[in-house]
């Protein structure tokens, strides 16, 4: 959130620099990349708690409450495991990462922090999501049949 | 190992209803780790660096543009101003509809923010008058697709970052086929109204010193598309730092017009960042696939496969075009432009098409899906909206299918109508 607006403010002192006071300002472009890629994994962090990521439910053939629990248990379980899939290999991915830095920032910082440690972050919180949500539908597949919210469909 | 699997690979996770982003993820997992020749841990690494993208960031912001003006104030003003110069015709209101969404389009980037911020405004105006509500939801959905045609426009962001495309070209481009379109819609209300079909009382015309009161109502809203036109055709900015700008500006006109609170602003922030990843990360997401793919050269492939084809451009054209439209209406538009761009757009290029033509081919049949049944997203807004059935809701569309696939055929055969904006102030590439 804090991201969003520092972007904005951050293009927006760039482009007055470039106009009014004739120089530009090397460190935007890198900074504003850094943070859209940290908002975009912590923004999917998010879409994944509030089950908004993206569904194809053209090809739906699951109808009855149960069978839609199932249908929720085995794709809350197959997005876990590629969840920690995925943080298992951004963790090798840190350390060679790490022996660069950022270029044009005020203070350069090691890569590790803008492209495996987002990722990760994400990624583990992903899987605690995907575990809480397994957790909740085994409950409910013991007790009387509910419907669940179902995920919503984005577009662009 | 064929690189076919892949597809194969995510159409079966896809299919069971698997999140399309992971069910990307996985594919390109599943083909690396079976094919052997990478390592599977590319997977990873590819993922945030596809997003180190300057023109990428156009997209967030955008995204939030839209989500601040979807609050009410903004797209009131529009709405009155729009039904001052056209409420007093045959259907009014449909042209009122119509105008308001070409004008909102040209500060909001995302079809479904025209359709649930001005769209509830619109029909609710519609209906009051008097106008069947299906009616009043069908051409909302109708004039909603204009909204990502007219910069600046989320979809083409992630078009142009995915075919290399400039954005500020891709932008300029939209301008003529989003008229083409508001026009084409107004021509099917003027004819259905002159035909008998719209039966609501007509609106009296208003004066000129009204129609200049509903101008400087809406000046502070209206300079917005104007100034982020006028900065793409100038080309003082390029359009990611339009969109910072056009940000800006309208969070101090809805603190100004005191339409805009903390909190809200801080609700549209959250907005901002919660559709950002989905969309952004589904482009991370698809970035090891895609990567997977240029390796296995399946660009290459399908030129090969299509070779008869592509040697007649229009052909091709024409191809692509149903086989869009169809993948429009089953799959969402995002999820399309992702699989079909990287693999269409260098055959295209062998076959000879411009590639701003090419794109606005491709942008405006996904968006005409993003109105057909049985998984088009505009119709489950506007459902949502009214609360029709689906049923109800594609009879009162089908009549706006006809001026919406004319403009696209327009489109097709005549590249001009794409190029002619870009090659006068555009980058000079075309």
């Amino acid at each position: 959130m804090i991201l969003v607006f520092f972007i904005s403010i951050t293009i927006v002192v760039g482009v007055f620099f470039r106009y009014v006071l004739g120089s530009s300002l090397v460190f935007v472009e890198e900074a504003v990349t850094i943070s859209f890629i940290w908002i975009t994994f912590l923004g999917a962090a998010v879409a994944a708690k509030m089950r908004r990521h993206i569904v194809i439910t053209t090809l739906s053939i699951f109808r009855g409450a149960k069978s839609r629990i199932y249908m929720s248990i085995f794709c809350d379980f197959f997005v876990l495991i590629v969840a920690v899939i995925v943080c298992v290999f951004a963790v090798r991915y840190i350390e060679p990462q790490n022996r660069s830095l950022t270029v044009s920032l005020p203070v350069n910082f090691p890569r590790g922090w803008v492209f495996s440690i987002p990722t990760l972050i994400a990624m583990a919180s992903i899987a605690l999501t995907q575990l809480a949500y397994l957790m909740d539908s085994v409950v409910r597949l013991r007790g009387p049949d509910q419907e669940r919210e179902p995920m919503k469909i984005l577009g662009g | 190992m064929s690189i076919g699997y892949i597809l194969l690979f995510f159409l079966a996770a896809a299919a069971l209803q698997v999140p399309v982003a992971f069910a990307l993820i996985f594919a390109a997992g599943a083909f690396l780790a079976i094919d052997g020749m990478f390592p599977t841990s590319v997977i990873a690494s590819r993922m945030a660096p596809g997003l180190e993208s300057f023109p990428f960031l156009a997209l967030p912001l955008f995204v939030f543009v839209g989500a601040i003006l979807s609050q009410g104030g903004i797209a009131r003003r529009i709405f009155d101003f729009a039904n001052s110069l056209v409420g007093h015709f045959r259907g009014g209101l449909g042209h009122v509809n119509v105008l308001a969404s070409m004008i909102f389009a040209g500060m909001s980037g995302v079809a479904q923010a025209d359709a649930a911020g001005l769209g509830r405004i619109e029909i609710q105006e519609m209906r009051r008058a008097g106008y069947a509500a299906n009616f009043a939801a069908a051409i909302t959905a109708a004039s909603a697709v204009i909204g990502p045609i007219i910069p600046p426009s989320v979809i083409m962001v992630v078009y142009a970052v995915l075919a290399e495309v400039p954005l500020s070209d891709l932008f300029l481009a939209g301008i003529l086929p989003g008229l083409l379109m508001g026009g084409a819609l107004m021509a099917t209300i003027a004819i259905m109204a002159a035909r008998g079909k719209i039966d609501v009382a007509l609106q009296p015309r208003v004066a000129w010193s009204g129609r200049g009161r509903a101008f400087l109502r809406a000046l502070p809203a209206l300079a917005a598309p104007v100034f982020l036109i006028g900065g793409l055709l100038s080309g003082v900015a390029t359009p990611t730092e339009l969109g910072a700008l056009t940000a800006l500006y309208a969070v101090i006109l809805g603190f100004v017009q005191g339409e805009l609170t903390l909190a809200r602003l801080w609700r549209c922030g959250v907005e901002t960042v919660v559709t950002t990843g989905v969309l952004a990360f589904l482009i991370a997401a698809a970035s090891p696939f895609l990567w997977t793919l240029a390796m296995h050269d399946m660009s290459g492939w399908f030129a090969r496969t299509v070779a008869g084809i592509a040697a007649d451009p229009v052909a091709l054209l024409l191809l692509i075009n149903v086989a869009l439209l169809i993948a429009g209406a089953l799959l969402e538009t995002t999820v399309v432009l992702l699989i079909v761009v990287p693999v269409l757009a260098p055959v295209m290029l062998l076959a000879g098409l411009n590639p701003i033509h090419a794109a606005m081919v491709i942008i405006v049949n996904l968006l005409i899906g993003a109105l057909t049944p049985p998984f088009g997203v505009l119709l489950f807004v506007m459902m949502d909206i009214t609360k029709s059935s689906l049923n109800a809701m594609v009879r009162a569309v089908l009549p706006f299918y006809i001026p919406l696939v004319i403009v696209l055929l327009l489109l097709t055969f005549i590249p001009a109508i794409s190029t002619f904006v870009p090659r006068q102030f555009g980058t000079g590439l075309w």
